[in-house]
C-alpha cells in the first residue's frame, strides 16, 4: 500500500525533528523511508506506520541521519571547489591566459607608475574585502527570503554562502598585514610581479566563485530539483 | 555495509557497476538490488550508501535526476561519461585485487 500525502508530510517532519533542516536532503531520505515502510507493509499489512518508520530509521544506525547530512555537506563543498578549480584552470589556457597575463602586467605597471605600493595595495585589499562581504550579505538575505516564501531551506544555498568553504581562504584580511608590511621594504621587480600575480589570481578566484560558479550551481540545482525556482 | 569491513572499500565499485547495468537507480533500489543479487549475503547500510552516492556525484561521476513518483519526489542517479570510464577502471582494479589475493591465499589455483 502506497503512503498517503499526509504520511509523506509526516516523514518530512520526522527528518526535520532528526536535525535534517535542508529540503534537498530531506527529499531523498523521505523517499527512502517511504520505500522501506511500503515494503514492510507489503510483507506485514498489520504493521502501523509509526512502527514501520521506527524500524526503517533504525537501519540508519546510532548516528541517525547526521552522518548523511555531514557527508552530503562535505560532498557539496567539494563539488563547489571542483567547479571553481575547473574554471580557474581554464584561465591558464589560450586565449584567457593572455587576459590573465595582461591583468598581472597592468597591476604591476600601476604600482610602478604611482610609485606608491601602499596605497595601490590598500585600495585593492579594500575592494577584495568588500566584494565577498556584500556577496555574503546579499546571499544571506536571499536564503532568508526563500525560507520565508516557501518554508524551505536548501543545503546548496548554504554551501554557496560559504563559497564551498573557500570563504576562509578567500578572505584577504588573513593576508593584509603581510601585504601592507611589504611597503616598508625596497622591492625588486620579481617581488612586484609576485605581488601583482597574487592580487590578480586572488581576484580571479573570487570572481569565478561569486560570478561564475555560484549562478552555475544554482542553475544546476534548479534544473535538477523541480521544487526549486530561481527567484 | 554491515557484514564485513572487506566490502567497505568496494562500495563505490558496486554502485558504479549497478548503475552501468541499470541506466538509472535510486538509493533504496540500490540497497535492494545488492541484497537480491547476493541473496542477502551483502547488505549495504543506508549510512554508508548515501555518503558514497553523494561523493560520487560531487566528483562528477554521477548525474542526478529528480522525478515525481507515487506523489513524492525521487532522486535517481545515473553515470556520467566520466562515471562510465571510472567504472571500467574500478572493475579492472577489483579484478586485479582478487587475482592478487588468490595468488596469496591459494597459490595452486593462481
Amino acid at each position: 500500500m502506497k503512503l498517503s500525502n499526509t504520511q509523506t508530510q509526516e516523514l518530512y517532519t520526522f527528518t526535520q525533528k532528526h536535525y535534517v533542516d535542508w529540503y534537498d536532503v530531506q527529499t531523498e531520505l523521505v523517499d527512502h523511508l517511504a520505500n522501506g515502510i511500503e515494503a514492510q507493509r507489503a510483507i506485514n499489512p498489520n504493521i502501523s506506520f509509526q512502527d514501520a518508520l521506527k524500524a526503517e530509521f533504525k537501519k540508519f544506525g546510532i548516528m541517525g541521519f547526521s552522518n548523511v547530512v555531514e557527508e552530503k555537506t562535505k560532498a557539496l563543498n567539494k563539488h563547489y571547489r571542483l567547479l571553481v578549480w575547473g574554471y580557474f584552470k581554464s584561465f591558464f589556457k589560450l586565449p584567457r591566459i593572455i587576459l590573465t597575463l595582461f591583468l598581472i602586467w597592468s597591476y604591476y605597471s600601476m604600482m610602478v607608475f604611482f610609485n606608491n605600493i601602499f596605497w595601490v595595495l590598500l585600495i585593492s585589499c579594500i575592494v577584495l574585502m568588500i566584494v565577498p562581504f556584500i556577496f555574503i550579505y546579499r546571499q544571506g538575505k536571499y536564503v532568508k527570503s526563500i525560507k520565508k516564501k516557501t518554508g524551505k531551506k536548501w543545503l546548496f544555498n548554504s554551501i554557496i554562502v560559504q563559497l564551498g568553504g573557500l570563504i576562509h581562504f578567500l578572505n584577504i584580511g588573513i593576508y593584509i598585514s603581510v601585504i601592507l608590511d611589504l611597503e616598508r621594504r625596497v622591492l625588486s621587480t620579481t617581488a612586484l610581479v609576485a605581488i601583482s600575480s597574487f592580487i590578480i589570481l586572488f581576484g580571479l578566484l573570487l570572481y569565478i566563485s561569486i560570478f561564475v560558479v555560484t549562478p552555475n550551481l544554482r542553475q544546476q540545482m534548479a534544473k535538477q530539483h523541480p521544487d526549486y525556482k530561481i527567484a | 555495509m554491515s557484514n564485513s569491513k572487506l566490502y567497505k572499500g568496494s562500495i563505490n565499485t558496486i554502485i558504479l557497476k549497478l548503475l552501468n547495468e541499470h541506466n538509472k537507480m535510486y538509493g533504496y533500489e540500490i540497497t535492494q538490488k545488492v541484497k537480491d543479487l547476493t541473496k542477502g549475503e551483502l547488505n549495504i547500510t543506508e549510512g554508508a550508501l548515501y555518503p558514497a552516492l553523494h561523493k560520487l556525484e560531487a566528483e562528477g561521476l554521477l548525474d542526478v535526476e529528480i522525478a515525481k513518483v507515487d506523489n513524492r519526489l525521487r532522486k535517481y542517479y545515473k553515470l556520467t561519461e566520466n562515471g562510465t570510464k571510472e567504472t571500467a577502471n574500478k572493475l579492472e582494479e577489483l579484478a586485479d585485487y582478487i587475482k592478487t589475493m588468490q595468488t596469496l591465499i591459494n597459490p595452486k589455483l593462481a
